[in-house]
């Protein structure tokens, strides 16, 4: 593998203090390449999102070391953070965290001009991105007029329009039912096989594990990974 | 099970269950607080005359008369207490500075107009020259216990040793010249000494020229008319016309035109506020009360469940609002009663203030939860689980076009005002009620003060000689051209009762003579004509209180004589209660044919040396002097519209905060969303910022015609109490509120902003916070 995209060494991370203190990463390392789609698998409480926090810059491990589109994450301050997540990430949450009172159209937007990305070229790369994953329709809609499954594909267009090198998706479709969750998914790999970026997904849904091009087990904190299974 | 719910779901509430409590609290809280210090100002007005024994009826003799034939004529009119006294107009002498004296000779021990003490000593039996000096004028002149001053009185200079600084309940507002009911505090000396010190001092032993007493009846009975009748009266003041008492009067019911105002816009916003967020924090709980429903719980418990956790803040919210009244009550009251000028402020606690609040407290919280509980727990469980509506947000296309502008972040802070357009609504006529009562009351104070300007501008004399004892015209006149006035205009005054309709009660005035042609003082006629034979010229107060204008026939009385005269005319005066007549029919009235009391004059300041020096003059007060005096009242009313300001500034500022920090609150989500995206400070700043101010901005619009309209009343209750004003809103009343309010909403937006930015992003994210 080339020079990887992002790379955990011996990243240890544990919640809660005293007794309650529960160890959820314990020495995990981990390198994932450009362009590659990994699928971090395991279940619940394994520390699948805890592992996509620290790779989105969301949080900070106890130890060893986090890297990714060539910052370093775990000593960088508050607002590189920021810059670095504005730049270089785009994030699909599970309950698609739309800003309620922008339109759909601006709710992509709102990911591109935090990027610096001028005005006109986001609204262009906004329109372009929801008419791609087929709601160009409804750009001019609240976020409270569309299905769970329509939300959840703005919320890509939202991630995807700034360009990220890195693309991060924590349960994509684990609020969705399995008609929609499938089109979603179906989605989601083809606009990886269309851009550049690095997609890592979350997820316990086997489905999506089947979609990826490696697959990452994990389980009670510690690496177990499997085999890739093909699309 | 529901006990427990609540109470974790109030510890769980955490900073959101604090701001409700303010909310609860603030409103109800300052409004009983203000209705406090109005019982406590009124509580310490009655408990000083009480203490310090005013006297129910005042009789100042035109002549000293044994001080014991004074003390047998008051038992015999059945007289509970009484006192004779010796009191001399002077001037007190003190590091080359010359003062209008009352010198009062009083018994050690007095029954009546005791002196409350509030610096050394008071008077002493052996200490004849040991004074006890007026607190006012011990300040202006800088006087202190030990001090020694000279006192020229009967023809004579006394020295004197100042025992100690005192106040009277006789004296409380002592000013060197009544007429105008405008208090210049200090302009008169009041100086106390013992009576058998000062008869010893001046030749008249054993005689006294006044006699207060407290007749059966009051001052104004038939006991005291037939105590007056028979002796040489000067002047008699029932405790009801008594100068400071009235001014006292007129000043705690200008404060009375405050309080109600204010009590009322606080509570209407407050009310307003508890409602909005109890409804708010019902809709939060939508999906767990839904999961009640569909797990089985009756409505009725879903509503217990709601009614426990609002009880809990409701009593939280009343012990706030309790404690927040007395609070303002005491602050409110000190400064007011202070400003008044009594030594000490009583604060007995009213109990109906604090239950109002608590009660008003207790009441909205439990009905504004009532409501929104008990029309979740009619939903079927289905919908309740889908939570809280907060997503379901729409636009019209043209406020779609019109928000979004700017970045992202500044288009949905501004949507987020539009989001929940009711409470944003309360949230803008709250801080709009709070800004508006501020710039009210700043719009009064500068009215007022061009007011009196304007009533001080028309008028043609520089300074008032008020003669020591009634000289006839010429001689009057004859004092100030001696004194190099350029013109004099002798006038005549005195007390008089009016009465209209054949009606029992009647009102005091002072009833002033003016030449035919006046020129110095100039009547401002606001309807009718100038006195004319038989026809008498009312203040706009005097006509208002009697009912009568122009045509109508008014009976007056005077201590020699009864008339029935004409209203000929209404004039605006700067003081209540002014008459005026012909001079020649007044001087007839008053028993002085052909004398002045006093002579208004055109002069310099050299001038009015000369007359002060004069020992025909009693003292002199100049236009500029009353003009002063009248900054030093309205400084006085402004320190008190300073607090009653502040207290609404900061009220605005909870409201503002607390509404924001809710709001904040309750979308922490999307701002981790936001900070997820990489929204950074500034941009993050912006959406907050842009909320605050646009809200803060709304509502300074709405403050203006608000300020204006709660201004609008509160002048005329003025005009009641004082004088006529006329309304002249300026830029700055409003800038003076609005600039700090915008401060306070950045300092608060500020604060959000820095909240926003310690999110545990990672964790607030994946919550399941919004649409």
């Amino acid at each position: 593998m080339a020079e990887p995209l992002v790379s955990l060494e011996g990243v240890g991370k544990s919640y809660g203090g005293g007794a309650a203190r529960q160890r959820v990463l314990d020495d995990l390392s981990l390198e994932i390449g450009s362009g590659e789609m990994v699928i971090v698998h395991g279940p619940s409480g394994c520390g699948k999102t805890t592992l996509l926090n620290l790779i989105g810059g969301l949080d900070r491990p106890d130890s060893g070391r986090v890297t990714a589109c060539g910052t370093e994450l775990t000593h960088a301050s508050r607002p590189e953070l920021t810059a670095y997540r504005a730049r270089s990430v785009g994030f699909i949450f599970q309950f698609y965290n739309l800003l309620p009172t922008l339109t759909a159209l601006e709710n992509v937007e709102a990911g591109v001009r935090v990027a610096g990305v001028a005005r006109e070229e986001s609204r262009e790369r906004g329109a372009a991105l929801l008419e791609r994953v087929g709601l160009g329709d409804l750009a001019g809609r609240f976020p409270a007029q569309l299905s769970g499954g329509e939300q959840q594909r703005v919320a890509i267009a939202r991630a995807l329009a700034k360009q990220p090198r890195l693309l991060l998706a924590d349960e994509p479709t684990g609020n969705l039912d399995e008609e929609t969750s499938g089109g979603v998914l179906e989605l989601i790999r083809e606009l990886n096989r269309e851009t550049a970026a690095t997609f890592v997904i979350v997820s316990h849904d086997p489905a999506i594990a089947r979609s990826g091009d490696r697959v990452v087990e994990l389980s009670h904190g510690r690496l177990a990974e499997a085999p890739a299974t093909a699309p | 099970m529901l006990w427990r719910k609540a109470y974790r779901d109030l510890r769980a509430m955490g900073l959101r269950a604090v701001l409700i409590v303010v909310v609860i609290g603030a409103g109800p809280g300052t409004a009983a607080g203000i209705a406090l210090a109005m019982h406590d100002v009124e509580a310490t007005r009655d408990d000083f005359y009480s203490r310090y024994a005013l006297a129910g009826l005042d009789l100042r003799l035109r002549r000293p008369l044994p001080a014991a034939r004074l003390l047998r004529r008051a038992r015999e009119a059945g007289a509970r207490r009484a006192e004779a006294r010796l009191i001399l107009d002077g001037a007190a002498l003190h590091g080359g500075s010359r003062t209008a004296a009352e010198v009062v000779g009083m018994p050690v021990g007095a029954p009546l107009n005791r002196l409350a003490v509030t610096a050394g000593r008071g008077l002493g039996r052996g200490a004849p020259r040991g004074a006890a000096v007026d607190a006012d004028y011990a300040a202006r002149a800088g006087l202190a216990p030990g001090d020694r001053l000279r006192l020229r009185i009967a023809g004579r200079t006394i020295p004197v040793r100042v025992r100690g600084l005192a106040r009277s309940p006789e004296y409380l507002l002592a000013t060197a010249n009544p007429d105008y009911l405008v208090p210049q505090r200090g302009s008169l000396a009041v100086v106390f000494l013992p009576r058998a010190g000062l008869q010893g001092l001046t030749g008249l032993r054993g005689r006294a020229n006044d006699l207060a007493a407290d007749p059966p009846g009051g001052g104004d009975g038939a006991a005291a008319r037939r105590l007056a009748a028979g002796l040489p009266t000067a002047r008699v003041t029932p405790r009801s016309r008594q100068y400071g008492r009235r001014l006292t009067e007129a000043d705690i019911h200008s404060f009375t035109i405050f309080a109600p105002v204010m009590g009322v816009v606080f509570g209407i916003v407050g009310l307003l506020l508890i409602a909005l967020s109890l409804r708010r924090l019902v809709s939060s709980q939508r999906r767990e009360l839904g999961a009640l429903l569909a797990i089985g719980y009756p409505p009725r418990a879903v509503v217990g469940s709601v009614m426990l956790l609002a009880a809990a803040l409701a009593a939280l919210g009343a012990a706030l609002a309790i404690g927040a009244a007395i609070g303002v009550g005491r602050l409110v009251a000190n400064e007011y009663a202070s400003a008044v000028g009594f030594p000490v402020t009583r604060y007995p606690l009213a109990f109906d203030p604090l239950a109002l609040a608590a009660g008003l407290a207790v009441v909205a919280t439990l009905l504004a939860a009532l409501v929104p509980a008990y029309r979740l727990a009619r939903l079927d469980p289905i919908e309740a689980l889908r939570g809280e509506s907060v997503g379901s947000f729409e636009l019209p296309g043209w406020l779609q076009r019109a928000t979004a502008i700017g970045p992202p972040a500044l288009t949905y802070g501004l949507r987020g005002l539009l989001r929940r357009p009711l409470l944003s609504a309360a949230t803008v006529v709250s801080i709009a009620g709070a800004v508006g009562l501020g710039a009210a009351l700043n719009i009064l104070v500068s009215s007022t003060d061009s007011s009196v300007d304007a009533a001080f501008a028309g008028q043609g004399w520089t300074h008032s000689a008020d003669l020591a004892r009634p000289l006839p015209d010429g001689r009057a006149t004859a004092v100030a051209r001696r004194a190099g006035a350029k013109r004099a205009e002798p006038t005549v005054k005195g007390p008089a009762e009016l009465h209209a309709g054949g009606t029992a009660d009647g009102t005091g005035v002072q009833l002033t003579g003016l030449p035919r042609r006046p020129a110095l003082l100039r009547l401002d006629l606001t309807s009718g004509a100038g006195p004319a034979p038989g026809r008498i010229v009312l203040s706009e107060q005097t006509a208002d209180g009697l009912g009568v204008g122009p045509g109508d026939a008014v009976a007056l009385r005077t201590s020699r004589e009864s008339a029935t005269v004409r209203v000929a005319g209404v004039a605006r005066t700067l003081a209540t209660e002014q008459a005026y007549l012909p001079r020649a029919r007044t001087a007839r009235l008053l028993g002085l044919p052909g004398s002045a009391t006093s002579v208004l004059v055109a002069g310099d300041a050299a001038a009015a040396r000369r007359l002060r020096a004069d020992p025909a003059v009693a003292r002199v007060t100049s236009k500029a002097s009353a003009l002063t005096a009248e900054r030093e009242l309205l400084d006085e009313l402004t320190g008190l519209i300073s607090v009653l300001q502040a207290i609404s500034l900061g009220v605005g500022a909870l409201f503002l905060v607390s509404t924001l920090a809710l709001s904040y609150l309750d979308r922490r989500g999307e701002f981790a969303t936001l900070a997820a995206l990489g929204y950074g400070r500034r941009q993050i700043g912006a959406a907050v910022a842009g909320e605050a101010l646009t809200q803060t901005l709304l509502a300074a619009a709405l403050s203006i015609p608000l300020g204006i309209l709660i201004a609008s009343p509160l002048s005329q209750r003025i005009a009641e109490a004082w004088f006529e004003i006329g309304l002249h809103p300026e830029a700055p009343s409003f800038l003076l509120v609005i600039v700090p309010a915008l401060a306070l909403a950045l300092l608060a937006a500020a604060h959000a902003t820095r909240r926003a930015l310690r999110l545990n992003i990672a964790a607030t994210v994946r919550a399941r916070l919004i649409g």
